[in-house]
C-alpha cells in the first residue's frame, strides 16, 4: 500500500549547488542589475564619490515612498499603482504650507497633517474600487491613478485661487496670472531640505566630502520599525492571511474587504508622507508633473529589489531603491560615451524603467501559473 | 452584553481624542512655523503715555543674525519664524545694548513693532501698522536670498492619460 | 412593449444612455453657446473616422479571452515604421528620379514606377507601400507578443501595459539610431536621428479621407476614410463569422471546454493577437493620414487608453466585444470628447479640454474594470 504522494520540499534535502540555483533564479533580477551597473559605472565615467553621495541622497529621498508600496502587496493587493493618489494629497498639503509660509520641521509636519484626511479618504476610494475589481487590481489602480490625476489638476488649476470663489490662495507667486490656478513650478523655499538638515553629517573623506541627511535616515528607519511591528499586529496579520488566501481568511472571519481598504489607506497616507519627504529633498514641486513618476519609479525600484508582486521585504526596498537609481544617473553619460548621444542613454533608462515593471509582471504571472499547473499535476497524481 | 457599548463608546472616544490631538498639533505647527513678515520701526512713538524716542545709530540683531543699522525715522522688515525672539539693539553712542526676548503677541499684519520702546523698556511695544497702501521696505539681509515662485505657467504638455 | 424597451435599457445600459443623451445635450446647445453646429458635427465624424480601426483593433484580443489591449503601441509602432519608411522610399525615390531621368537611361520598370510615383495615384502608392510594409512587422510583433501572453494568463492586461510602454522606449532609441536620411524626417543642420513630428502633407496626407468627401462651407465629411473603416468592420464581422473566427470567441468565453471540443486555445489567443496588432498598425495609419503628422518618439505611448475607453464606452466588457460596441463607443467617445470642451470653453471661457478628457476618457476605463464579470478562473 503506497503512502499518498508527499510533498517533496519535506523530504528532499537541497544541495549546494541547488542552493545557489535557487538564490540566483529568485534574485535574478538584482543580480542583472548589478551587474548592468558593473558595466555602466566605469563607462560613464563618475567617481566614487559622486556616486556614493548620490546614492546616499536619493536613498533618503525615494525610500520612504518605496517602503509605502509594502503593505498592499503583503495584504495581496500587488503593485499599488494608486500611490500616486497619496502624493498628490501630500502636494496638496504642500501648496497650503507653501502659501501661508509655515516653515522648517513645523511647515513639514503641518503637509503631512493637511494631507492625512486627503489622503485617507482618496485611499478609501481608491481601496473601495479595488474591491469591486478583484483580481484585476493592478490595473484598476493604475487607471485609477490618471483618473484622479485629472480630478487633482482640475481642482489645483481651476478651484484654487485669490479671486472670489476659489479655494482661498494668498500668495500670489503661487497662482497664475490669471488669478486661480496653481502655477506649474513651485519653490518650497520654506521646507527645502528641512528634514535632511535636521540632523545634518558632514563628513570629510580627503578628496570628497559626504553629507547624510540624518533627519531623512531616521524617519526612513522609524517607519521601518512601524512596519515590523505592524507585521506583529492583529491588523497585519490579518492582511497576511488575506495575502495568503482569501478565501480561507475570509471564512476564518476576518473582515477581507473591510481589511483590504485599510491596506490601501494606510499605503496612501504614508505615499502622502513619501512625497512630501521626497519634495523637502528636492525643494522645487512641480504642481502637474512631480507625482506623475513617483508610482512607476517606486514600482520600478521595488521589483529591481527582488520584489514581487505577492512578496516583498524591506531589503528589497533598499537594494531596489540604490539599484534603480544607481542605472538612472549612470545610464546618460554612459550612452554618451558609448553611442555619442546622451538622449539614447535617457531612452535607455525609459525602457529599463518601463521593461523592468514588464519583466517582473511576466515573471510573476508565469511563476503563478507553473504554481498552479504543479498543483493540478499534484492533484491528478502525477 | 453590557462589555459591548462600552467597548464601542471607548473606541469612538480614543479615535476622537486622537483626531483632537492631530488638529491641536496643526494649530501648533501652524504657530511655531510661521514665517511672519514683522516691521521694526524707529519712528518717535507714543506708548499709554510714554514718549519714546527715536533711536539714533541703533543697530539690531535678532536671534544672532546679521547685524543691520537703523536709521532714525526708518523702518525695517524682518522675517522671523515662531513666536519668541531676542532682539538686541546696539546703540553706537555711549556703547549701549539692550537685549530683549521678545514674544509676538499680536497680529503682525496689522501691527509693528516699536524699536524705541523696545529699547525704553516699555511693556507694551507694538503700534498699529500704516495702510497696506505703503509699499514694504526692503528686507534686512538674512543671508537667505528672496527667490520668487519660478514662473512657468500651466501643466505644459506632459499630461497623463488620453 | 415597455418590456421589450426595458430590454432594451438594461442592455445598452444606464451609463450609456445618459452619456448618449449629454452628448445630445451637447449637441443641442451649440448655438445657444456660440459653437458652430456643422464644425462640431464634422470634427466629430471625422475623429470617429480616423479612430475607428484603432478602436476595432481591440475587438479580436477581447474576444479571445485576453482582456483589453493596452499593448496596441506595438501595433502602432509597426504602422509607424511602415509609415516612415514609406516617406523614405517617396525621398529617394525623387532623389533617384532626378539622377536619373537626367541621366536618359531608364529601365522599364523605373519608367513603370516612376510614372505611378510622379502621378496623382502617387499618393496611394506610398501608402500602399507604407501598409506594405507595417503589416508584416506588425504580424511579426503580434506574434512574439502573444508568447508572451500566452504565459502570462491572467494578468495580461497590466503586462500588456507595460511591453507597450517598454516597446515605445526601445523604438525612441531606434528611430535615433535608424539609418534614415530624407531631409523631411531627420533633424536639421546635421542632427541625426528622425524628427518627433513628421508631416504626410505630400506624401499621404488625406489620401483616404479626401477620396469623394463631402466639403461645402464648414462642413467636411471624409467619406473615404469612412468607406475604409466600413470595410475594416466588415474584414472583421466576417472573419468572426468564420470557422477560426468562432473558435476564436469559444476560445474566450469558455477556455476550457473550448480545449475539450479540441480547439487549441494559445493558438486562438495567438492569431488573436496578431489580429489585434495588425489592425493597430492600420489604425494608426488611418489615423496619421487623417491627422496629417507622423508622431514619434514618445507619441504612440498612451494611444491604446482612448481606444480601450471607447470600445468600454461602446458597451464592450473585458471578455466581450461586438462591432456595435466599436461603432457606437468610437462615436460617444469621440463627440464627448470633442464636444464637451467646446461647449464648455465657450461657456466658461477658459480652456478645460485636456483636464476633461483625462477625466471621461480614464473613469470610462474604470467603470468598464469595475463591473462584475463571470470568474473564469
Amino acid at each position: 500500500m503506497t503512502p499518498p504522494v508527499k510533498n517533496d520540499s519535506a523530504v528532499h534535502k537541497f544541495t549546494g549547488t541547488e542552493n545557489v540555483k535557487h538564490f540566483l533564479i529568485s534574485n535574478s533580477v538584482p543580480i542583472i542589475f548589478i551587474a548592468l551597473s558593473a558595466i555602466a559605472i566605469p563607462i560613464s565615467g563618475f567617481s566614487a564619490g559622486y556616486l556614493i553621495q548620490e546614492m546616499l541622497t536619493r536613498l533618503a529621498r525615494n525610500s520612504f515612498l518605496v517602503l509605502s508600496l509594502l503593505i498592499p502587496i503583503m495584504a495581496g493587493m500587488g503593485l499599488n499603482f494608486g500611490m500616486v493618489l497619496g502624493a498628490m494629497a501630500g502636494q496638496i498639503g504642500l501648496i497650503f504650507v507653501t502659501d501661508w509660509a509655515v516653515v522648517g520641521i513645523p511647515g513639514m509636519v503641518l503637509a503631512a497633517l493637511i494631507s492625512m484626511p486627503i489622503a485617507a479618504f482618496l485611499g478609501f476610494i481608491c481601496g473601495s474600487v479595488l474591491n469591486k475589481a478583484k483580481g484585476r487590481e493592478m490595473v484598476t489602480s493604475y487607471i485609477l491613478g490618471f483618473f484622479i490625476n485629472g480630478i487633482y489638476q482640475f481642482v489645483v488649476l481651476y478651484t484654487m485661487g485669490i479671486r472670489g470663489l476659489h479655494i482661498p490662495i494668498t500668495n500670489p507667486q503661487l497662482v497664475l496670472s490669471r488669478g486661480f490656478g496653481i502655477r506649474n513650478a513651485i519653490n518650497l523655499t520654506g521646507i527645502r531640505r528641512a528634514l535632511d538638515n535636521a540632523l545634518p553629517l558632514t563628513h570629510n573623506f580627503g578628496h570628497f566630502t559626504i553629507s547624510i541627511p540624518l533627519g531623512t535616515y531616521v524617519t526612513i528607519a522609524a517607519f521601518c520599525f512601524f512596519i515590523v511591528w505592524f507585521r506583529r499586529t492583529k491588523l497585519g496579520q490579518d492582511m497576511r492571511a488575506i495575502g495568503q488566501d482569501m478565501a480561507v481568511a475570509g471564512s476564518a472571519g476576518i473582515a477581507v474587504e473591510r481589511t483590504r481598504v485599510i491596506a490601501i489607506v494606510i499605503s496612501t497616507v504614508l505615499a502622502a508622507f513619501g512625497q512630501i519627504i521626497f519634495l523637502q529633498n528636492i525643494g522645487t514641486m512641480n504642481t502637474y508633473n512631480s507625482h506623475e513618476q513617483t508610482g512607476m519609479f517606486s514600482i520600478a525600484a521595488l521589483l529591481i529589489g527582488g520584489a514581487t508582486v505577492s512578496r516583498a521585504s524591506i531589503t528589497n526596498v533598499f537594494v531596489g531603491v540604490t539599484l534603480f537609481h544607481m542605472m538612472f544617473v549612470v545610464s546618460p553619460t554612459a550612452g554618451k560615451e558609448l553611442i555619442g548621444q546622451a538622449q539614447l542613454g535617457e531612452y535607455f533608462r525609459v525602457f529599463v524603467s518601463y521593461g523592468i515593471i514588464a519583466v517582473a509582471l511576466v515573471l510573476h504571472a508565469w511563476k503563478r501559473l507553473q504554481e498552479r499547473e504543479r498543483a493540478r499535476r499534484g492533484l491528478r497524481g502525477e | 452584553m453590557s462589555a459591548a457599548p462600552n467597548l464601542g463608546m471607548r473606541r469612538l472616544l480614543i479615535r476622537v481624542a486622537l483626531v483632537a490631538a492631530l488638529v491641536a498639533i496643526s494649530f501648533v505647527m501652524y504657530d511655531i512655523g510661521k514665517e511672519r513678515n514683522v516691521l521694526l520701526d524707529n519712528k518717535s512713538a507714543s506708548i499709554d503715555g510714554v514718549e519714546y524716542e527715536a533711536l539714533v545709530g541703533v543697530s539690531i540683531i535678532v536671534d544672532g543674525g546679521k547685524k543691520t543699522g537703523v536709521r532714525p525715522d526708518a523702518r525695517i522688515a524682518h522675517k522671523m519664524v515662531g513666536r519668541t525672539h531676542t532682539i538686541r539693539l546696539e546703540i553706537s553712542e555711549g556703547g549701549k545694548s539692550i537685549e530683549r526676548t521678545v514674544r509676538l503677541t499680536m497680529n503682525m499684519k496689522s501691527w509693528m513693532i516699536s524699536l524705541p520702546a523696545l529699547a525704553g523698556g516699555a511693556r507694551d511695544i507694538y503700534i498699529p501698522r500704516p495702510a497696506a497702501a505703503q509699499p514694504l521696505p526692503p528686507p534686512s539681509p538674512s543671508g537667505e536670498p528672496e527667490t520668487p515662485a519660478l514662473g512657468d505657467d500651466g501643466p505644459g504638455e506632459s499630461l497623463m492619460g488620453i | 412593449m415597455s418590456g421589450k424597451f426595458e430590454k432594451f435599457i438594461s442592455d445598452f445600459g444606464w451609463p450609456r444612455i445618459i452619456i448618449a443623451l449629454f452628448l445630445l445635450l451637447l449637441f443641442a446647445s451649440t448655438p445657444f453657446v456660440g459653437v458652430k453646429l456643422d464644425t462640431s458635427i464634422s470634427d466629430t465624424l471625422v475623429r470617429v473616422g480616423m479612430n475607428g480601426v484603432l478602436v476595432l483593433a481591440m475587438v479580436p484580443m477581447v474576444q479571445s479571452g485576453c482582456g483589453l489591449n493596452f499593448g496596441l503601441p506595438l501595433g502602432i509602432i509597426a504602422g509607424l515604421l511602415g509609415a516612415v519608411t514609406s516617406i523614405q522610399v517617396a525621398t529617394s525615390f525623387d532623389a533617384l528620379y532626378q539622377v536619373i531621368s537626367s541621366g536618359g537611361s531608364v529601365g522599364v520598370f523605373a519608367s513603370a514606377l516612376s510614372s505611378v510615383l510622379q502621378s496623382g495615384a502617387r499618393g496611394l502608392a506610398l501608402f500602399g507601400i507604407a501598409l506594405a510594409i507595417a503589416l508584416p512587422c506588425a504580424a511579426i510583433l503580434g506574434f512574439l507578443y502573444a508568447q508572451i501572453l500566452n504565459r502570462v494568463k491572467g494578468e495580461e492586461m497590466m503586462i500588456a501595459t507595460y511591453v507597450g510602454f517598454s516597446s515605445v522606449a526601445v523604438m525612441c532609441m531606434a528611430w535615433l539610431l535608424l539609418p534614415f536620411n530624407s531631409p523631411v524626417m531627420v533633424w536639421g543642420y546635421g542632427g541625426s536621428g528622425l524628427r518627433t513630428t513628421i508631416s504626410t502633407e505630400g506624401f499621404w496626407r488625406h489620401i483616404l479621407s479626401d477620396f469623394g468627401s463631402i466639403d461645402f462651407g464648414n462642413f467636411y465629411f471624409p467619406t473615404g476614410m469612412f468607406i475604409f473603416f466600413a470595410i475594416m468592420v466588415c474584414i472583421v464581422w466576417a472573419f468572426f463569422r468564420t470557422k477560426t473566427g468562432t473558435a476564436m470567441t469559444a476560445a474566450g468565453s469558455n477556455p476550457e471546454f473550448a480545449r475539450a471540443s479540441g480547439i487549441d486555445v494559445n493558438k486562438m489567443r495567438t492569431i488573436s493577437v496578431m489580429l489585434s496588432t495588425v489592425l493597430g498598425a492600420v489604425g494608426i495609419l488611418v489615423y496619421e493620414q487623417s491627422f496629417g503628422f507622423i508622431q514619434l518618439y514618445m507619441g504612440p505611448l498612451y494611444m491604446a487608453f482612448p481606444a480601450v475607453a471607447a470600445i468600454l464606452l461602446g458597451g464592450a466588457s473585458v471578455n466581450k466585444a461586438t462591432m456595435a460596441n466599436v461603432i457606437v463607443g468610437t462615436f460617444l467617445f469621440q463627440g464627448i470628447l470633442t464636444m464637451t470642451p467646446s461647449v464648455i470653453n465657450s461657456i466658461l471661457k477658459s480652456d478645460m479640454s485636456e483636464v476633461i478628457r483625462i477625466i471621461v476618457s480614464n473613469g470610462m476605463i474604470l467603470y468598464a474594470l469595475t463591473r462584475k464579470t463571470r470568474v473564469k478562473r
